[in-house]
């Protein structure tokens, strides 16, 4: 669903991904050796299963339902004339798939969409990280700094991108303060600029999150250390280096693929930034899964290519679910 | 932050080391002070004049947004009243209010008690919906969107009723996206709460529950040391949780 969502739940990740490196002996406690293990505190009787029923029945009505049903849908032959009675729309098995690597702009999407995440992400990271070393020591007025840097976080993406859209616009904010330095840059909105510009707006609207995540692991860094490296006399930089970047892995290692996953599924931005029919520059995977059906009406190769996007983006995923912490803190030894 | 487990550690030993003092401040310096003030300068005109834009523009008439004025040549309000008229704001809004309030109650009171189960009790398949709940947040929207659309429009041909187009299909897709979302926010919360019953506790009256109500889930990432110090404003912080996705 929305990686909006995934974005903002970042769930309890093992604690052990905030810190510099540790012994391995947490690793039994991982989720993924939770069989047979019995967990303290938690009770085997009088387990109110029934209580799953209210909310599980919705999920796999309004979720499961309409997932698979998405997966079938890539199997046949469904458009507009055979949408109203989808049941008895004919069966073509893989074709669909086959139209959509072969005879699609499939690969160029996935292509866009992947370059566009990487290169949106690889100017993220050290934005936020320099945001969260400039924002860790105190100094006054340091809380206004911090909330004026997540003003991008908390913009919902159709304002960011409604406001980047007029800004852009030819003749626009922008190409009026480019034009006084004598830079003429052309269309922003339109043609094969596009995608740097998806990609600009893409990096104004995500920093803050690396930031977030960059500061919450600068704070695991303990006291001992700064007194450590003081005493070893190291200057700034080889402190930030090698002493407070190795703590920084783990909560990067996790805003990096959770910004891959959003980019990657980002739906809004570029539908509100260049509309549909989008230009070829953007037609990244959402916008081309969203024209294939609801412009073109070809909703089985729409459902094709939105599963193949699916798997595309499992593989992330499934990093990502191996490193989140499913089980509570107090559970596991990981309790400090 | 490091701040305050110095205020605790190194207050009975030496007079000159108290948080805040210099030799303080230089042990936690990170980046001399001219590169702090440039990266400072740097990212705060980089969210502020768009953000500053944004006010101006609204000020401004349509003409001279659309010539590229920053600073508005005639400043007007009339903006403001328009919205109100002319794109019909308040239908929107009250729309908004109604299908997202609905949403937000559904999805709060059912996974409450989904959230419950999980976090209190062991059972086969915990851990799998507890995956499962994480993993749909991130299927392509695309993916729901399609076949929930075609269960509409088979709803109003096998069955006679309008969807699409209504406020319930809308309903029904929000509580699509919302319900994995709400339920692991309840799984997180449910957590921080005491497992024992309260009255069990021979600290009862003095032990406050620790209700983790501005609760960032951010914080847990650092092990739960994390953002819990860091002085975001809690309606920014609300907020930050709370806008859920946006996807179509």
């Amino acid at each position: 669903m929305s990686t909006d969502a995934s974005h903002e739940v970042r769930p309890a990740v093992d604690p052990t991904a905030g810190r510099a490196p540790r012994p391995a002996e947490d690793t039994g406690q991982r989720p993924g050796h939770k069989d047979g293990m019995r967990r303290k505190g938690l009770s085997e009787s009088n387990r109110p299963l029934w209580m799953l029923i209210p909310g599980g029945v919705l999920m796999i009505i309004i979720i499961v339902v309409p997932l698979l049903l998405g997966i079938y849908m890539s199997v046949l032959n469904l458009d507009q004339y055979t949408l109203r009675k989808w049941i008895s729309a004919p069966l073509i098995g893989v074709e669909n798939f086959v139209e959509a690597v072969t005879d699609s702009p499939l690969l160029h999407a996935v292509w866009l969409s992947v370059s566009y995440s990487l290169l949106a992400m690889v100017v993220t990271l050290p934005l936020g990280i320099a945001a969260a070393v400039a924002t860790q020591n105190a100094f006054k007025g340091r809380a206004v700094i911090r909330s004026i840097f997540l003003i991008p976080y908390v913009l919902p993406s159709f304002v960011v991108a409604t406001v980047w859209r007029t800004m852009l616009q030819p003749g626009g904010i922008v190409d009026e303060a480019l034009s006084t330095v004598g830079i003429h840059v052309g269309l922003w909105l339109n043609g094969p600029q596009t995608f740097w510009t998806l990609v600009l707006v893409q990096i104004w609207a995500s920093w803050p999150f690396i930031y977030l995540l960059a500061l919450s692991g600068l704070q695991s860094v303990d006291h001992e250390v700064h007194e450590a490296s003081a005493l070893d006399g190291a200057l700034w930089w080889n402190k930030l280096r090698y002493v407070v970047f190795p703590y920084l892995k783990g909560p990067l290692a996790l805003a990096f693929l959770i910004g891959m996953l959003h980019h990657i599924n980002n739906f809004t931005l570029p539908f509100v930034l260049f509309g549909v029919p989008a230009p070829t520059d953007v037609e990244v995977l959402p916008i081309l899964t969203y024209v294939t059906s609801f412009q073109s009406f070809r909703f089985g190769l729409s459902a094709a290519m939105a599963f193949i996007s699916l798997v595309l983006i499992a593989i992330p995923l499934f990093v990502y679910l191996r490193a989140v912490k499913l089980d509570d803190a107090d559970t596991s030894g990981a309790k400090k | 932050m490091s701040a305050t487990t110095a205020t605790r550690r190194s207050a009975p030993s030496a007079a000159v080391d108290r948080p805040g003092s210099h030799r303080q401040h230089e042990v936690l310096r990170l980046l001399p002070g001219p590169l702090l003030v440039i990266i400072l300068v740097f990212l705060g005109a980089l969210v502020l004049i768009p953000v500053l834009y944004i006010f101006l523009a609204s000020v401004n008439s349509d003409i001279g947004v659309a010539k590229g004025e920053f600073w508005p040549s005639t400043v007007t309000l009339e903006n403001y009243s328009k919205i109100w008229t002319s794109v019909g704001l308040a239908t929107g809004l009250t729309n908004s209010v109604l299908v997202a309030g609905a949403t937000a109650v559904v999805s709060a009171a059912l996974s409450i008690s989904t959230a419950f189960v999980l976090v209190r009790y062991t059972f086969r398949g915990r851990l799998t919906i507890l995956r499962g709940l994480l993993a749909l947040q991130s299927v392509p929207g695309t993916l729901m969107v399609l076949p929930v659309f075609v269960l509409f429009s088979s709803a109003a041909t096998y069955l006679g009723i309008q969807v699409i187009g209504t406020q319930w299909g809308l309903f029904v897709t929000y509580l699509t996206f919302a319900m994995p979302f709400s339920t692991w926010v309840m799984v997180t919360y449910l957590r921080g709460l005491p497992k024992e019953p309260r009255r069990s506790s021979p600290h009862r009256r003095r032990v406050p529950p620790r209700g983790p109500l501005p609760h960032h889930p951010a914080a847990e990432l650092a092990g739960h040391r994390g953002l819990r110090h860091l002085r975001v404003p809690a309606w920014l912080e609300r907020r930050a949780v709370c806008l859920g996705d946006d996807t179509p």
